[in-house]
């Protein structure tokens, strides 16, 4: 009787230690996961499944899904949302390639989302020469969010990163560009404005810049870097 | 076993005296224990003085392998916990060596006021940072921030009221972090001095907030 004490006490000892195993990520999913109705669930784990299995970043998926929750979403508005993120964030690999990191993946899935181009994503990708394509994708999204037509600032972006722009000048420009739409521009015009006023930065073209068609962005005779 | 009729009448007698029942007093099974636990007493002494002798004592615990598992899972996880805990509230160097950046504006006056220059771009100098959100609401009763960082909970980082200002300083990783304020516990709001991330279709923008780890 001692001795079954004794292995009791020992188990209720162990017992907290067990309690604190660190549960599989997907348990840790499902318990954040929990307020989200059983089917919406099973449909996001799904697309997060699938996501680490093609390498793509299921942390967001995961924020999708808890942002939507939070703001009290449906959950079927709530699935809707996270697989439109995930084919985004499938498309902008499947343009980018594997040498960009999670955020660059994440601000470029949110570009296409906003409308811009696939090809405009590979064209930006490949001016910035192995440079991040983090802040010119976070401008671009913030532009087009503000009522820019996404062809135009998709275009005035690649047009800066083809002029050796860097970050400093892309948040500039944002910042110039809110500025000019608070002040009753209209936001093509403020983007047109504020690209105009963007000098270059060591090219041949950086005394007169030359803003491209926003129809034609491939055309710009942008100087290499 | 023979029976007693084969056996002879001498060792038949004893048998039978043999078999009968013994009659022991009441007290007989608490004297037996009683002597047997001062043999154990007398045989480990350190262990009936010590309080915690049970505890100091060693001993062979047998676990099965899944039981041995699950203990070193156990620990693994204790080790993973501390560490995460770590993590997300001593600031760590830099890859150069520098210390963290001691506070970084990531809002802005808001409401009743104009929009400062805003920081797209907060140079932390190392992997997290501490990053201070503002916002001016001064009709608010109560002003949270919600993000990646926090799972979107309401909860997780309320603001600080001073004046009109609520204020709130988060611990950062470096990267990309969508944010948004929530005022009164229902109405969502992007800070106006941050870049607007892409809308999501949950109807209200987000802001994004970059975190960088170089100095430069």
């Amino acid at each position: 009787m001692i001795r079954r004490s004794r292995k009791c006490l020992l188990q209720l000892m162990l017992l907290p230690t067990l309690l604190v195993v660190p549960l599989p990520l997907a348990a840790q999913d499902a318990s954040m996961l929990a307020r989200l109705d059983a089917p919406s669930r099973y449909q996001v784990e799904l697309m997060m499944d699938s996501a680490s299995r093609l390498d793509l970043p299921r942390e967001t998926l995961l924020s999708k899904a808890l942002e939507g929750i939070s703001k009290g979403a449906h959950g079927s508005r709530i699935v809707q949302v996270v697989r439109r993120h995930f084919a985004a964030l499938r498309d902008a690999r499947g343009t980018l390639g594997r040498d960009v990191s999670a955020d660059e993946l994440n601000a470029a899935a949110g570009a296409l989302q906003s409308g811009v181009p696939r090809n405009s994503l590979a064209t930006l990708h490949t001016t910035r020469k192995g440079n991040s394509i983090l802040m010119p994708l976070v401008v671009l999204s913030d532009l087009v969010s503000r009522g820019v037509p996404p062809e135009n600032a998709t275009s005035a972006i690649i047009n800066m990163s083809q002029r050796g722009a860097l970050d400093s000048d892309f948040a500039g420009l944002r910042r110039g560009v809110e500025t000019d739409i608070l002040s009753g521009a209209s936001p093509a015009t403020a983007l047109d404005r504020r690209t105009r006023e963007f000098p270059g930065r060591g090219a041949p073209g950086a005394q007169n810049p030359v803003v491209p068609s926003p129809t034609r962005p491939q055309e710009t005779p942008g100087p290499s870097r | 076993m023979p029976d007693d009729d084969m056996l002879d009448p001498t060792v038949a007698t004893i048998a039978a005296i043999a078999r009968r029942p013994v009659r022991l007093d009441a007290s007989a099974r608490a004297r037996v224990m009683l002597a047997v636990d001062t043999e154990m007493r007398r045989a480990r002494p350190g262990r009936a003085r010590h309080p915690f002798g049970w505890f100091t004592e060693r001993r062979t615990v047998h676990l099965s392998p899944l039981g041995g598992f699950a203990v070193a899972a156990g620990l693994v996880g204790i080790g993973v916990v501390v560490a995460g805990l770590a993590g997300t509230t001593r600031p760590e160097p830099s890859d150069t060596g520098h210390d963290v950046a001691p506070m970084a504006v990531a809002g802005a006056p808001v409401i009743g006021g104009t929009t400062p220059a805003s920081l797209p771009a907060v140079p932390a100098g190392a992997r997290d940072a501490a990053i201070k959100f503002v916002l001016v609401a001064p009709q608010a009763s109560q002003v949270t921030v919600v993000g990646d960082f926090n799972d979107w909970n309401p909860a997780a980082h309320p603001m600080e009221r001073i004046g009109g200002t609520w204020t709130v300083t988060v611990p950062l990783e470096a990267g990309r972090h969508e944010y948004s304020f929530v005022v009164d516990g229902k109405h969502w709001m992007p800070d106006p001095a941050a870049p607007l991330a892409p809308d999501d279709g949950f109807g209200v923008a987000n802001s994004v907030l970059l975190v960088s780890r170089s100095t430069s």
